[in-house]
């Protein structure tokens, strides 16, 4: 068995590696919130729970700010693919996704019911048959069918 | 000809274009053919690839009509090429300064580019919506320069001032809102203001529909219902009936606190009702009820449950399903819970088990728990999905970038288990490769991965060239040579996988390779990447060099132990070895001087693996488990260097050592058929060959037949001739047995000496070696001497044959009892006898029957002995 050693400071705060700085830091104090939770429970394991504390937020500084991030990220190239991964598809996951499955849904949606929406850029039509310039060689031999 | 009698506009478009194309070519028929190349490629069905052929062909008949730039740059855009995108809106610009169009698609397409462009594309589009025409030459300019900055970096990123939009223009402010709100920090102020825009146009069914939407996606975004409501502001109540605004008030309700039980009981029924999607439904439960809120794995998994069938099952709810899992799994992750987070993802890999992330999760899981049980599967599982999913879309490049990083971090890791750097020519201690061959996993892993990762670092160049690991100046024959060296290593690198999809994917990889050749040699593209690669190329080729250096560090300390128990790892040494680019290495090794010019490093490494071959039967296999292993890896040596009879002959030897002489028989003539230069090398391996097969016939010889002397009965000449006949029939080309056997049947008294005459006449026509043919000639005319003197020859044997029969009579008879009247009565018999035999030997003289003398001569010298012994006397030589 090959040891990988794939504990990154993603891994660690469970975030993928294209997080934003903020899901960064609602990951880090996430953590650490549950991690205090879990001494005032726990205090048996308090000194390691502890540890563990410092610990995350020593990672989650790393990642929070951008120079030392991209630092870590020059250094630990091949750490960013061994870092747990979002598996939700992407509309559950990116905003810019699911806000354009949301238009296209809704379109579909109210399509069925006659409403026709607009598209919201060139990117999101189909039909464009007014694009189309009248050129008399050209509809002349089309004509001619 | 016009174009006639035509049943589709598409085909109509073609045949005016065919027509067209006939004509002399002027500004008013390249202006048509753009036009009709044009609506080609947006006529509807038209596939991405043709339709960027199309606008291609148009573009080169009218290169000045900025609707052709536009409609590629979408293609591209839609096709994830956004660099090339960007460029072709930016030329729309250029040719139509004032298109709103080609604005927004560049602020779309710099928002996509991502983090580095995304201010410029908000730029963009505020200056859109500001309406103020010189705004929105700034903010172009703004995108000059940022390109300018990518032609020559200077290392630091262009800093964009924020800029706020204006208060909407018709076909932007949709655009500004949904940017706006996937920002991490939203303007209140300018979100109230867009959205204000969208209320203040909402008075068409269209328009109403806009806003609408709008207002959902913002509640979709996590925005408060009663700001949403507030945004939508009369819509609610004035347009109640319109099915945009029903589902706006359908959205709104969901999103209002709930217990799980009653939400979902909502959902049910606004989506039965057709009010709302089911998607909208998924995405409102997520945000209210996710992994991220507090609670139990259970009651989130419990929740998704209290919906109706018709819901769940929706492809959306099992995606819904999916993110819950996944989710729950990361917070289980992160809080070292990691029996629950395997069971989660696991759960989700049963909704869809070719999910790559929720693999590779499982992989991490199984790596960090150090868990022997499910490592291998789990690892094994990701790679092959990481394959599968490129074979499935049909392109190698989908995930290449995860599986060449895959494949180099465990090579990274099993050579670090034994050395101290990785890669580094010197790196290696004849220690450390010692170690590294007894250590069969890591070994195993090293191996085949970095195959793996050449294999995909390769396919990852965008320059033909160096996809092909050729240089800029490399001639064509070099480069055909480069493209199926490569073909070969995507070959050995897939090689033993049972990855579903692998076929397909080696199809894809060779066909890239083969596009790459004949990109080269049409010229057609100019290789612009070729100088922005060199570097990565180089270092590919570094690591290649690497490789095949510490190959042969392997080879070297196997062939030191000269043992035929290393004999399978000296293959896949070789296998390996053989495999790298060395028409591009070798030149590189000269230079460094580590081979001189002459040194051909492939027959190099193949020469190696021969010697080591040698040692086949070192130590003698102990068990028939072990002698079947070691045929085994020959027969993998000769399958590798199938044109090399040394690796050949020995695998003949090893055929033999389990008992198969058919076998090694077949193979060993397969093996003198191959074309071969005469040379000192090669011609004792023919000679053994051919050596080997006179042996397998004459070991199918009974004991007694080969060995007649030990033989307390001696077989009759019949009998052997029998025993030849049959070892000629199963071995024909066995050389000793055939000769052997026509020298019997030409034998006075035998009389069978036209078939002697015939054997040796096939025996001639199929030789396996001018030396056998030449014994076939030899003996062919011996035979056919005898022919001619064959009458004599019978004389002179009946004659003999009664001499000896006489002797051995009449000595029986006297030494049974020996008297007076017995010794007379024998040397009255032997005299004649010897009369008899000296006229043999006179006829043998007068025919100059040569061969015949020395036996005759032999047997009158003994009938003289006998009459000599009998009658006191000293043998006469004389006549008589």
């Amino acid at each position: 068995m090959i040891d990988l050693g794939v504990e990154s400071h993603y891994s660690r705060l469970g975030v993928s590696p294209n997080a934003t700085g903020a899901q960064i830091r609602q990951a880090r104090d996430d953590l650490i919130r549950r991690l205090r939770e879990q001494q005032r429970r726990e205090p048996a394991r308090r000194a390691e729970l502890r540890e563990r504390e410092r610990e995350i937020n020593n990672l989650g500084g790393v990642l929070a700010a951008p120079a030392r991030r991209a630092q870590y990220d020059k250094d630990h190239e091949h750490l960013r693919f061994f870092t747990v991964r979002s598996a939700a598809a992407p509309m559950f996951d990116e905003a810019q996704d699911r806000i354009d499955v949301l238009h296209r849904v809704i379109s579909a949606h109210l399509r069925d019911k006659g409403v026709c929406l607009r598209p919201l850029s060139d990117l999101d039509r189909d039909d464009f048959s007014a694009d189309s310039t009248p050129n008399d060689l050209l509809d002349d031999l089309i004509g001619q069918n | 000809m016009t174009a006639t009698a035509i049943d589709s506009p598409r085909q109509s478009l073609l045949a005016a274009i065919k027509d067209l194309q006939k004509r002399p070519v002027t500004p008013a028929v390249r202006i048509a053919l753009a036009e009709a190349e044009f609506r080609l490629a947006l006529f509807t069905g038209a596939k991405p690839g043709e339709a960027r052929k199309r606008l291609d062909a148009a573009i080169r008949h009218d290169p000045f009509c900025p609707k052709l730039f536009l409609h590629r740059g979408r293609l591209q855009h839609r096709g994830g090429k956004l660099a090339a995108a960007l460029s072709d809106y930016r030329h729309v610009i250029r040719l139509a300064p004032a298109s709103r169009r080609a604005h927004l698609l560049l602020a779309l397409v710099l928002v996509d580019m991502g983090p580095a462009t995304r201010a410029l594309g908000d730029l963009v589009i505020a200056a859109l919506n500001s309406a103020r025409p010189e705004e929105l030459k700034a903010a172009v300019s703004e995108v000059d320069a940022w390109l300018a900055d990518q032609v020559t970096p200077d290392g630091k990123p262009r800093r964009v001032a924020a800029k706020r939009g204006g208060s909407g223009a018709p076909d932007a402010w949709r655009l500004a809102l949904y940017e706006l709100i996937t920002r991490e920090k939203v303007s209140a102020d300018h979100l109230a203001e867009l959205l204000k825009t969208g209320l203040a146009r909402a008075t068409g069914a269209g328009e109403i529909a806009e806003h609408a939407t709008a207002c959902v996606v913002l509640l979709a975004a996590g925005h408060q219902a009663r700001r949403v409501r507030e945004f939508a502001g009369s819509l609610l109540t004035e347009h109640a009936d319109h099915p945009a605004v029903a589902l706006l008030d359908g959205a709104l309700r969901l999103a209002q606190p709930a217990d799980p039980a009653a939400y979902a009981a909502l959902a049910a029924e606004l989506v039965e009702d057709g009010v709302l999607p089911v998607e909208l439904v998924c995405l409102f439960h997520l945000a209210a009820y996710g992994p991220h809120r507090p609670g139990t794995a259970t009651d989130a998994l419990a929740r998704l449950d209290r919906y109706p069938d018709t819901i769940r099952d929706s492809y959306c709810f099992a995606e819904l399903r999916i993110a819950v899992l996944d989710g729950l799994a990361c917070r289980a992750w992160a809080e070292e819970r990691f029996a629950e987070a395997r069971l989660l993802w696991q759960e989700a890999s049963a909704i869809d088990q070719f999910r790559v992330p929720v693999a590779l999760n499982l992989a991490l899981l199984a790596a960090k728990t150090r868990s022997e049980r499910h490592y291998a599967a789990a690892w094994g599982r990701l790679t092959e999905l990481l394959y599968l999913h490129a074979a499935g879309v049909g392109d190698v490049q989908l995930s290449l970038p995860d599986r060449r990083t895959l494949h180099l971090a465990l090579v990274g890791q099993a050579e670090l288990r034994h050395c101290e750097s990785s890669g580094g020519r010197s790196a290696q201690t004849p220690e450390q490769i010692r170690a590294w061959l007894a250590d069969k996993d890591a070994l195993t892993e090293w191996l085949r991965q970095w195959d793996l990762y050449y294999v995909n670092a390769r396919l990852g160049f965008r320059s033909p060239i160096h996809l092909l690991g050729v240089s800029a100046n490399t001639g064509a024959e070099d480069r055909v040579a480069a493209r199926d060296s490569f073909v070969r290593h995507i070959q050995v690198a897939l090689d033993g996988w049972d990855w579903a999809g692998l076929d397909v994917f080696a199809g894809l990889a060779t066909g890239q390779a083969r596009r790459a050749d004949q990109e080269i040699t049409a010229n057609e593209i100019r290789d612009q990447y070729y100088e922005s690669e060199l570097a990565e190329a180089r270092a590919l080729a570094e690591a290649a060099l690497n490789r095949g250096l510490t190959l042969r560090r392997m080879m070297i300390e196997l062939l030191d132990r000269s043992s035929g128990e290393g004999l399978r790892l000296g293959h896949e040494l070789a296998y390996r070895q053989l495999a790298l680019p060395w028409h591009v290495l070798r030149p590189i090794c000269v230079e460094r001087g580590l081979i001189s010019d002459d040194v051909d490093p492939v027959a190099l490494f193949e020469n190696d693996l021969v010697s080591l071959a040698c040692f086949w039967d070192q130590p003698e296999p102990a068990t028939d488990q072990e002698r079947a292993e070691r045929l085994s890896a020959l027969e993998d040596c000769v399958a590798l260097l199938p044109g090399n009879r040394e690796l050949r002959l020995l695998r003949c030897r090893a055929i033999r050592a389990v008992g198969r002489e058919e076998d090694a028989y077949a193979a060993a003539l397969k093996a003198l058929a191959l074309p071969t230069a005469a040379d000192e090398r090669t011609e004792p391996v023919t000679e053994q060959l051919i050596n080997l097969v006179d042996e397998i016939g004459w070991q199918a010889l009974p004991e007694s037949v080969r060995g007649p002397g030990r033989s307390l009965t001696p077989p009759s000449v019949q009998q052997v001739i029998t025993a030849l006949r049959k070892a000629l029939r199963r071995f024909p080309h066995s050389g000793a047995v055939r000769c052997e056997l026509a020298r019997l049947l030409a034998k006075p008294g035998v009389g069978k000496i036209d078939e002697a005459i015939e054997l040796l006449s096939v025996g001639l026509q199929s030789a396996l070696s001018t030396a056998q043919r030449a014994k076939y000639v030899e003996l062919l005319a011996t035979t056919r001497s005898v022919k001619a003197t064959l009458p004599i020859r019978e004389s002179i044997h009946r004659m003999t044959t009664s001499a000896l029969e006489t002797a051995r009579k009449v000595i029986g008879d006297f030494t049974s009892g020996p008297s007076e009247a017995k010794r007379q009565a024998a040397l009255a018999a032997l005299r004649p006898a010897i009369e008899e035999v000296t006229e043999a030997q006179r006829l043998a003289k007068q025919a100059a029957i040569d061969d015949e003398l020395p036996a005759l001569e032999d047997l009158l010298r003994r009938l003289r002995l006998m009459v000599a012994e009998l009658d006191g006397t000293e043998p006469n030589d004389g006549e008589g």
